[in-house]
């Protein structure tokens, strides 16, 4: 959408609302809110008249007051972390005494436990999932709580691999086994953390030289990498975690940096008793410690963790552990004229991987060791003001060092390859590595973030109708000051490596943006149309001229928009209906490592004179350099549809949402090519060794002419990636005849995933000793789509008489399925080594030596492949046994359906699953 | 030991009988206990064929009964001191790890037993029968294809072999001799592979590397051994649980993102055709076959590529559905094949990788590291001739021909005791 048609919006809103409004009598709604259990004051509660969109947050003595409010019926919604939300219906037809709203605290009492993700429209369609759920799920990272979204599947995460986050997306396509998968959703997914983001966009811990693609000897290391793909979630603590948020739907402006989607995780700020956990399960020890102290109008938090985790119990080859610890301050002030509220928090992260390799040769010298500390300060000074337009001003910095060091030393033992080392394009001499030797390398890396947010919420009416404008801006900034990979270049870890980079030579990444957005609220007869309108302007800065993605403001435009009909009664109990529907954009820009990578160093060895008499061995070679840099290199930008309907009768709530995302210009590595001509010593021509007292030159050999297709890497734009499907939950509330809470969810999910962006390749056929002579240029579509389709059936059984609840739930996976886009396996054209284009024709893929760059596809390669039922009963028993203590089992397919099938082609499929078992221990002081 | 019970009885018969009674001479009933080769007596054994040869030690006589129908034929032989030598066709089954028959094949068979004293009437007489074979060509003597381990427990990749030795009487050019790697391996099961013809008249090839030579450049003398390496260096410099191969007679290298090294000193085997850029490296667990073939200097790579150009496809069965997998690769006629060796595991196995005709059976290393690496598979010395030239097995059938996991690579020389 174009910002034309966003002023307009702006203005239909401002001039076109009705002003027949129901009455013009203003007055002033004021109140005070106080705790149930203690009587005292809550401030920082939230008190919304939901009619009128108007709003106001509680002061240190609880007190509120919302002004101009015309006369009606309103339904008073109060918030505030840690208690119950209160709603209460209030009729304001006189000048009223000012109003005590009593709140009670957010009990562990087992009948009013949600223990389930609770969908949410505040901020676009998302997740909310609280402390008692997650004291329930008994997660021991963030990836455990992704579960719980409509979708999710619960399964036995290792924590010795990165856990990435992947919304709305089959299961199947966020492997990291996929070799297709691109990361796009992972890197668009922000993660914000008490009101400031966290940033992976400066790690820069690749190890050049390795195989980038899973399913080799080098997975140890690509199972590990995050370098641009986002947050990993084994990262985050979940104990100190008060509420999140998980934004799948388009969220509001104020949110950036971000193409997917938004975690949003807001920890305790409160009076805590000392809380102890204890968890464990095969192969991992889990154990956190948490207290809240309150003096006076101060409080502190404090939360430590610590996990252990071996992959395989018996076997301390692999392990990962990770501490961390945070210590959070809040203090407020009333002034005269509003109050005054600092939030300061500081972390540190420590997350360790560690393996030893090669079980079979028990060499204790080799290792691999990736240490990661990260220290993280952040403040949150957030200015209410008591009245005026102005409802309040928040300015948020944060900065993150983080000082990660990968270590890893391997025994070489190897070929003699040559070593290549030099810099500059040319022509050199050189030498062989040993036969064997230990290879040391360590990646230092050094990243910095800065953050920096101002906002301001305004509160205000145009002709009669209310608007809740935000506006603000922010800074992120990204460096790394790392030293990056620190090895002898003589000794590599892999051979014809020896160009480190220093991760610091590489500029700092700056990211401004600056934002606006309206809500407000139009009452259209007893209907209410909610209108959320705004647009993000990100641009990227400190970029050279030469990047056409600098200097410029890419502009994401976001919509919500709901429609509430009037309330009515349906079987004795007031039913809501809304329906909504949203449109965005979101952009992310590609991180350090798209935006600067490497140089690609590429070597022909001329002269390969490696003699028996190691005096005279002699080498020579030729360098050239390729800058894989893409200067045009665009940001992910994602666009997202959706419509919903949410429909709430007595407790029985129902919301079912159809999306449609499309990222048409997505990240992804794609191969590019350029031709090198080089001379090849004929060893023949030379002299006969035996004569020689010292190794040869090259003076003494006849040469011939060679040229050779060099492959290299590059971050291109070349990732088309498409998601669409509905996501439902029922949630039926507490059953009393069966005592149990019930709720279903789940989503039907499509995904289409691939590149029709155009790929050079070449065969790796070998015929006359030469290389294969020509390279295609395919163009075919290398999509696969993706569907699957889940339902959760959850029931939560509280049996009070003995402190037990029973969590069931019933994972049902009715069907996965993939298939790959139709091709013909043909090249559109290749191009021979004089670099002329040939079109590639039918006749070619007969031709012996054309026929190579042909693959040929199967003929049932494009069929559907379907994986269908599988049935996984997961169990959880928690006890309470006293009022401080909780102790839970739980049995994760305890009782299971993986049923044969039969294919099509009659081949009958066996499946099988274990399950797999853990325990906690919870202890309040 | 167990003797695998063909049993059949031979009856003397009178040479003469029309002879007077009073010139009676006492004839004896041979009953002879048929003890098959080891290597062969689990796989359902049959004598298709014997000549048995009796010589009277006394009186030089020498019968020779032909027996080409079984199980008993009859004669009878006077009694004395005989040297008895019979030479058998014995016909044995191959079977798969599940015990299906994929193939059978015939070996030549001896059995030698001197001084047998042949009276009383009846004579239960035990014969060990074994292996003997014919061979008038070039064998592939012994393949390294393991690698070593290094004192520090590493692998060591880098001197894999592969030997080849003149079997006859006479000297042959190695020039233009080539190994092949076969394009199926043997631990894989390659359904509806089709054309029939790759796994029957054909031998599909992946890789092939060639001696050069215009024809008569490089004699190989009866008895003698060329040695093809990956790198031909003196291994033990490196590693000193490896072994010399500075004298091998070539080396395959492979120029690729220039990790290869070249001994100026060992002339290099051209790289006809290959599916990869990549440094050849023989599967260290011996998933696959081996064949020499010769393709003439004059032939050029490129002629043969397009001339021997062989596509094949075959179904692979994943948990979804059947994949069919189109491959190129190149094919000979398995009448060219001078000779073949299959390789796998035991515990992996599942099909041979060319006709059975090339070679019925397959050979094989330890599969735990202390029985794989520093182990090769090594052709078993059939006799030495009386000029002192060590003749090797060769049946066709690498389970009875090779020793399988010896445990000295021995790049050129042949004959090492078992």
């Amino acid at each position: 959408m174009k910002l034309s048609s966003l002023i307009l919006l702006f203005v239909f809103g401002i001039t076109m609302i009705p002003s027949q409004a129901i009455s013009q009598t203003h007055q002033s709604v004021k109140g005070r809110v106080l705790s149930k259990e203690s009587g005292k004051a809550i401030a920082f509660a939230t008190v919304v008249l939901n009619e009128s969109q108007k709003w106001s947050t509680t002061n240190l003595k609880g007190e509120f007051s919302i002004d101009n409010v015309r006369n009606g019926e309103y339904t008073i919604i109060v918030s505030c972390l840690g208690y119950k939300k209160l709603q209460d219906t209030i009729s304001l037809t006189e000048l009223r005494n000012p109003f005590t709203l009593h709140m009670s605290v957010e009990s562990q009492d087992l009948s009013e436990v949600t223990v389930i993700a609770e969908e949410s429209r505040e901020n676009g369609t998302s997740s909310v999932i609280k402390k008692d759920a997650l004291n329930h799920l008994q997660p021991s990272s963030f990836a455990d709580i992704v579960e719980l979204l409509p979708g999710g599947i619960s399964s036995n995460r290792s924590l010795t691999s990165m856990n990435l986050i992947s919304l709305r997306a089959p299961v199947e396509t966020a492997k990291i086994s996929n070799r297709d998968n691109t990361y796009n959703s992972s890197l668009g997914t922000a993660f914000v953390v008490d009101g400031t983001p966290l940033s992976n966009d400066a790690q820069l811990q690749t190890v050049s030289g390795a195989v980038t693609y899973t399913g080799t000897s080098d997975n140890y290391l690509v199972y590990r990498n995050t370098t641009g793909k986002g947050i990993d979630m084994r990262m985050i603590p979940t104990d100190d975690i008060e509420s999140v948020e998980i934004v799948r739907g388009i969220p509001s402006v104020t949110y950036g940096s971000l193409s997917s989607g938004l975690v949003n995780i807001q920890r305790s700020y409160k009076k805590k008793p000392l809380e102890l956990r204890a968890k464990a399960n095969s192969g991992m020890k889990l154990f956190a410690l948490g207290k809240g102290f309150e003096f006076g109008n101060k409080t502190l938090n404090v939360n430590l963790d610590y996990i252990d985790y071996k992959s395989d119990p018996r076997n301390v080859m692999t392990n990962y552990s990770r501490m961390t610890a945070s210590l959070r301050f809040k203090d407020v002030w009333n002034t005269n004229s509003g109050m005054l509220e600092l939030r300061t928090n500081l972390n540190y992260t420590g997350s360790f991987d560690e393996s030893k390799r090669d079980e079979e040769n028990d060499t204790k010298d080799e290792f691999y060791k990736n240490d990661y500390n990260k220290y993280r300060l952040a403040s949150n000074l957030n200015y209410y003001f008591d009245r005026g337009i102005v409802k309040n001003i928040n300015f948020s910095v944060s900065g993150s060092y983080t000082s990660e060091n990968k270590k890893i030393r391997r025994y070489r033992t190897g070929r003699m390859s040559p070593i290549l080392i030099e810099k500059e394009e040319g022509e050199y001499y050189g030498e062989f590595l040993p036969a064997s030797y230990l290879a040391n390398l360590k990646i230092e890396g050094k990243p910095v973030f800065l953050f920096a947010k101002l906002n301001s919420n305004l509160d205000f009416d145009v002709l009669g109708t209310n608007h809740n404008l935000i506006v603000g801006a922010d800074w992120r900034y990204n460096k790394n000051f790392g030293r990056g990979e620190i090895f002898d270049v003589t000794r590599p870890l892999y051979a014809g490596n020896g160009r480190p980079r220093p991760a610091k030579d590489i500029p700092a990444m700056e990211e401004l943006a600056i934002y606006a957005e309206d809500n407000l609220l139009v009452p259209i007869g007893l209907n209410r149309l909610k209108i959320r309108a705004g647009v993000r302007a990100a641009s990227l800065l400190n970029v050279s001229d030469k990047y056409s993605i600098g200097n410029k403001f890419f502009l994401d435009p976001r919509f919500n928009l709901s429609w509430q009909f009037p309330s009515f009664m349906m079987f004795d109990k007031l039913s809501k209906l809304s329906v909504r529907t949203g449109f965005g954009w979101h952009t992310k820009f590609p991180t350090l490592s798209h935006l600067y990578p490497n140089k690609v160093y590429y070597d022909a060895v001329q002269l390969n004179f490696y003699s028996q008499n190691d005096q005279l061995r002699q080498m020579h070679y030729k360098t050239k350099i390729i800058d894989p840099t893409n200067f045009a290199l665009k940001p992910n930008r994602n666009q997202k549809m959706e419509v919903g309907l949410e429909f709430k009768s007595g407790k029985i709530k129902f919301d079912i949402t159809a999306y449609k995302e499309e990222m048409s210009e997505g990240l992804r590595r794609m191969s590019n090519y350029d031709l090198f001509s080089f001379k090849k010593y004929i060893i023949e021509s030379g002299p006969d060794p035996s004569t020689l007292n010292a190794p040869p030159t090259i003076d003494m050999f006849d040469y011939k002419q060679y040229k050779r297709f060099v492959s290299y890497g590059q971050s291109k734009n070349g990732s088309r990636e498409e998601k669409k499907g509905i996501e439902y939950q029922l949630d039926l509330g507490r059953i009393e005849a069966i005592k149990s809470r019930v709720s279903i969810n789940g989503a039907w999910m499509y995904m289409k995933y691939g590149s029709d962006a155009p790929r050079y390749k070449t065969s790796s056929v070998v015929i006359g000793g030469d290389d294969y002579p020509y390279m295609g240029y395919y163009e075919w579509d290398t999509s696969r789509e993706y569907e699957q389709f889940n339902t959760n059936f959850r029931f939560d059984t509280q049996i009070d008489e003995l402190g037990l609840i029973f969590s069931s739930t019933f994972q049902v996976l009715w069907y996965t399925s993939w298939k790959y886009t139709p091709h013909n396996g043909m090249p559109s054209y290749y191009i021979d080594m004089n670099d002329n284009k040939f079109e590639y024709t039918e006749a070619d893929t007969q031709d012996p030596i054309l026929k190579h760059l042909y693959e040929k596809p199967s003929d049932n390669a494009f069929d559907t492949e379907r994986v269908p039922i599988t049935i996984d009963y997961n169990l959880k028993v928690t006890k309470l046994i006293n009022q401080n203590m909780r102790l839970a089992f739980y049995v994760n397919r305890i009782l299971y359906y993986y049923p044969d099938y039969n294919r099509k082609d009659g081949f009958r499929v066996k499946r099988s699953a274990s399950p797999y078992f853990g325990m906690e221990l919870n202890i309040n002081i | 030991m167990k003797i695998k019970s063909l049993f059949f009885v031979l009856l003397a018969l009178a040479v003469f009988t029309a002879c007077d009674d009073d010139n009676t001479i006492n004839k004896t009933l041979l009953s002879v206990n048929v003890n098959m080769p080891d290597d062969i007596k689990e796989k359902n054994p049959q004598i298709t064929e014997a000549e048995f040869n009796l010589t009277n030690v006394n009186t030089g006589e020498v019968i020779t009964k032909k027996v080409d129908y079984f199980p008993v034929s009859y004669f009878e032989v006077e009694d004395g001191l005989y040297n008895v030598d019979v030479n058998a066709t014995i016909q044995y089954e191959s079977a798969n790890q599940e015990g299906e028959v994929i193939a059978s094949n015939s070996v030549k068979a001896r059995a030698v037993k001197d001084n047998v004293e042949v009276k009383d009437g009846n004579l239960d007489l035990p014969l060990n029968f074994f292996i003997q074979s014919t061979s008038n060509s070039f064998v592939i003597s012994e393949i390294f294809f393991s690698g070593t381990s290094t004192p520090e427990g590493k692998s060591y990749r880098y001197d894999k072999f592969f030997e080849i030795y003149n079997n006859t009487n006479e000297t042959l050019y190695a020039d233009g001799l080539c190994i092949g790697e076969g394009a199926f391996n043997t631990v894989l099961t390659y359904s509806q592979l089709s054309p029939e013809t790759a796994k029957t008249s054909k031998a599909v090839l992946h890789a092939i590397y060639r001696i050069p030579g215009s024809g008569n450049e490089y004699p190989i003398e009866p008895g003698k051994t060329l040695v093809l390496a990956d790198i031909a260096k003196d291994h033990t410099e490196d590693n000193e649980n490896s072994f010399d191969l500075s004298n091998s007679n070539f080396e395959w290298f492979d120029d690729y993102k220039n990790l290869d090294v070249d001994v100026p000193e060992v002339a290099n085997l051209e790289k006809v055709v290959s599916y990869s850029r990549s440094i050849w490296t023989p599967h260290s667990r011996g998933y696959n076959a081996y064949v020499i073939f010769k393709l003439p200097n004059s032939i050029t790579a490129e002629t043969f590529a397009t001339e021997n150009a062989f596509d094949y496809s075959y179904v692979v069965h994943t948990s979804t559905k059947d994949i069919t997998m189109n491959r190129q690769a190149w094919a000979i006629d398995t009448d060219d094949v001078i000779d073949a060796v299959e390789c796998s595991a035991p515990s992996k196995f599942k099909g041979l990788a060319y006709s059975p005709k090339l070679d019925v059976g397959y050979t094989f290393v330890g599969e735990t590291a202390d029985k794989k690496y520093g182990h090769s598979v090594k052709r078993r010395v059939e006799k030495t001739t009386e000029d002192g030239r060590i003749v090797l097995m060769d049946n066709n059938d690498s389970s009875i021909d090779f020793l399988a996991g010896a445990e000295n690579p021995s790049p050129g020389v042949v004959g090492d005791a078992e």
